[in-house]
């Protein structure tokens, strides 16, 4: 047709500036990590040899660099249910049409869009020992000893996945209320009728018509679980006893405090790899629980 | 029955409120208070059973000016102790590791340097009048706050020397607004070639930016680093605008695409009936349209960008370049340990403007998040 010709090169005028940013700032760059993770690369030599899958096999073999996958799948384990299971909830509450309700939502969303950093000192003073705020509390309730929660290995863990299903609820919180509310009143009317219970109504009405949402959320807040750093970065530094070393934390000590590019690249890339593996199961799981849980 | 029903509503959303509003509320009455170290009493410290460093002598209130706690990052007290009489070749007791011995026979005594910073007073007990203790006493350290209220911490933060807030604030405008100008061009322009215009390759296209989503940050950074360190631009502004690796302008282009293509084509027709060219057709017509989502995406821009830190870490590294997230950062390790009501206080004025954002943007955010979880 006339006018699809005519057009024809417009089109590339307008997305080339985008298009040429991505190549620059993104396909590059990924290829370029691609190379540099099989050279030998220090940031300050000049000489990079070349080391095929060498630096990956050495990453396995690496204890540390293990212990840095444990912690992050430690972390995404726990987290990610927690996080999903408690804004479900929460969004539950806050659907409901009552007055004031928009307050509520503004409030939880605070933490979400709020300085991580001006948050993290926030924590670690709520969590300090003798005279953070947990710890007041419990010795206002009567309760002896104080647990310095940072410096505990299991505690400090436990201490920033709390943290971040308090920091993530916000977003989380809304895309649920939208999933919710786009369930059809007729269906909770029909199955009333029908003498379901709320809970009932709740467990064969609401989950299975959620299910596309919370597939969204599930797999959202997982790659960003993947990508935790700046809690580790502010409150633990990766310890105590490399208990909260997660892997975006160790290629970060890894390129910028050791200079080594080359690893570096290679563990980018294998938490990449991880991120596509457990997205794409996450995927197949819940898609097939929706086909054999035959949404209405 | 339902009346029960909407009270407990009430409760349970009052109680998660409380988690976010306490904290907060604890912040912020905790940035007012006298600058005070809360120090744990650390009586094992020196306990000598652990064969670690025992004994002590001397004055410990000493001189307001000079005296600073020493604290490391478990929040625990070290103390310097010095031989009498020899301050020079002080030895510092590590954090808590008792692992550190020195020989100490019982005759020898030390002297407890303690250092506040002239904020507040370290009370020690046992106390002594002459000031010296035998070897193996073990002592506790407490601290004394200053009490009431301190507003002028925040000025203290503020006018902090080495730390220029004012600097930090202005560069985070700077990069801020940079970031959200650019990628609101790029994005505009690209998601109306995807979605107004019809051209070979278009669809591909679109996908292939659609998968440069799904890279996370951490394999693009340490290349970008050096594509950056290549072209001059680290610890620019240039380096800190540029290359933001984290607003994925597929984002922004797939959010706007979806608006765009909801308009109606009729005012594409009626625009060329017009003789309108496309950027005319794209600058005078579906760009104002589509302001609601134009905002959208500036709001989520500017929140991202603003509250970053990652690349603003890697690609600052003077002070002077430093965005208010980093500054914030390097202001809680470096500024003389753990001075929690100052630290609030930076806090406090950092969360500021970023809350004044949301608040009045937050409608877009909304719709923001949802937009982008509804997917065709």
């Amino acid at each position: 047709m006339k006018v699809r010709s005519e057009h024809n090169w417009h089109g590339y005028l307008f997305v080339a500036p985008a298009t040429i940013y991505l190549a620059v700032f993104a396909f590059f760059p990924m290829v370029f990590a691609g190379y540099m993770s099989l050279h030998n690369w220090h940031l300050l030599k000049d000489e990079h040899p070349f080391v095929g899958f060498g630096n990956f096999t050495k990453l396995f073999a690496d204890p540390f660099f293990r212990n840095a996958i444990w912690n992050t799948l430690v972390y995404v384990v726990f987290s990610v249910p927690l996080g999903v299971v408690t804004s479900l909830a929460v969004a539950a509450l806050v659907a409901q049409k009552l007055r004031g309700v928009g307050f509520f939502r503004t409030l939880y969303y605070v933490p979400a869009v709020s300085s991580q950093v001006a948050i993290s000192m926030v924590w670690i003073w709520i969590l300090l020992p003798e005279v953070g705020l947990i710890n007041s509390a419990m010795k206002w309730l009567g309760f002896e000893g104080t647990t310095n929660f940072l410096a505990e290995p299991g505690w400090a863990m436990a201490a920033i996945v709390v943290m971040s299903v308090w920091i993530g609820l916000g977003p989380r919180m809304i895309i649920f209320m939208a999933g919710l509310q786009s369930i059809p009143e007729t269906l909770y009317e029909a199955a009333a009728i029908d003498g379901a219970t709320k809970w009932r109504r709740f467990r064969h009405v609401t989950l299975p018509l959620l299910a596309p949402t919370t597939l969204f959320v599930v797999v959202t807040t997982t790659i960003a679980a993947f990508q935790l750093f700046t809690p580790v970065y502010m409150m633990t530094r990766g310890g105590p006893r490399r208990t909260t070393d997660v892997v975006l934390y160790h290629i970060y000590k890894e390129a910028w405090q050791k200079f080594e590019v080359g690893t570096a690249s290679a563990m980018s890339y294998v938490l990449f790899a991880m991120i596509l593996i457990v997205a794409l199961f996450q995927f197949r799981v819940m898609r097939r629980g929706l086909s054999e849980g035959g949404a209405a | 029955m339902k009346a029960l029903r909407i009270t407990l509503v009430y409760a349970l959303l009052a109680v998660i409120a409380a988690t976010t509003i306490i904290p907060l509320v604890w912040m912020g009455l905790t940035s007012l208070h006298g600058p005070r170290a809360p120090i744990p009493t650390m009586s094992t410290l020196f306990n000598p059973d652990k064969g670690s460093f025992i004994g002590w002598s001397g004055d410990v209130t000493g001189d307001a000016e000079k005296t600073t706690v020493v604290m490391d990052r478990d929040h625990n007290v070290s103390a310097w102790f010095a031989k009498k009489g020899d301050d020079k070749n002080a030895v510092r007791i590590p954090d808590d590791s008792p692992a550190e011995t020195v020989d100490s026979p019982a005759e020898t005594e030390y002297s407890l340097r303690i250092t506040t910073q002239g904020l507040g007073t370290v009370s020690v007990s046992p106390e002594s009048e002459s000031g010296s203790y035998p070897a193996g006493t073990t002592v506790e350290l407490t601290a004394v706050p200053d009490p009431g209220w301190h507003p002028e911490n925040y000025w203290t933060v503020l006018t902090y020397g080495e730390l220029p807030i004012w600097r930090f604030a202005i560069n985070s405008f700077i990069v801020t607004g940079g970031v959200v100008f650019f990628q609101l061009a790029l994005c505009s322009l690209a998601a109306f070639g995807f979605s107004r215009l019809q051209w070979r390759g278009r669809d591909p296209l679109f996908f292939v930016f659609l998968l440069t989503m799904m890279v996370p940050a951490q394999v693009l950074v340490v290349p970008l680093f050096m594509v950056v360190q290549k072209f001059g631009w680290l610890d620019t502004y240039w380096g800190l605008i540029i290359p933001y690796p984290y607003l994925s302008t597929a984002f922004g282009t797939f959010l706007l695409r979806q608006f765009f293509v909801t308009l109606p084509k009729s005012l594409d027709e009626a625009a060329r009936l017009d003789g309108c060219t496309e950027l005319g057709l794209f600058w005078k017509i579906i760009l104002p349209s589509a302001k609601p989502a134009v905002a959208t995406v500036a709001a989520f821009a500017f929140i991202w960008t603003w509250t970053d830190f990652y690349w603003p870490l890697l690609a600052s590294s003077s002070t002077t370049m430093r965005t208010l997230e980093v500054g914030l950062s390097v202001f809680k390790d470096s500024y003389g340990g753990m001075q929690w009501s100052l630290q609030m206080a930076a806090a406090v004025i950092v969360l500021i403007p970023v809350l004044i954002v949301f608040l009045s943007l937050q409608r877009f955010f909304v719709r923001g998040v949802v937009m982008s979880g509804m997917k065709e």
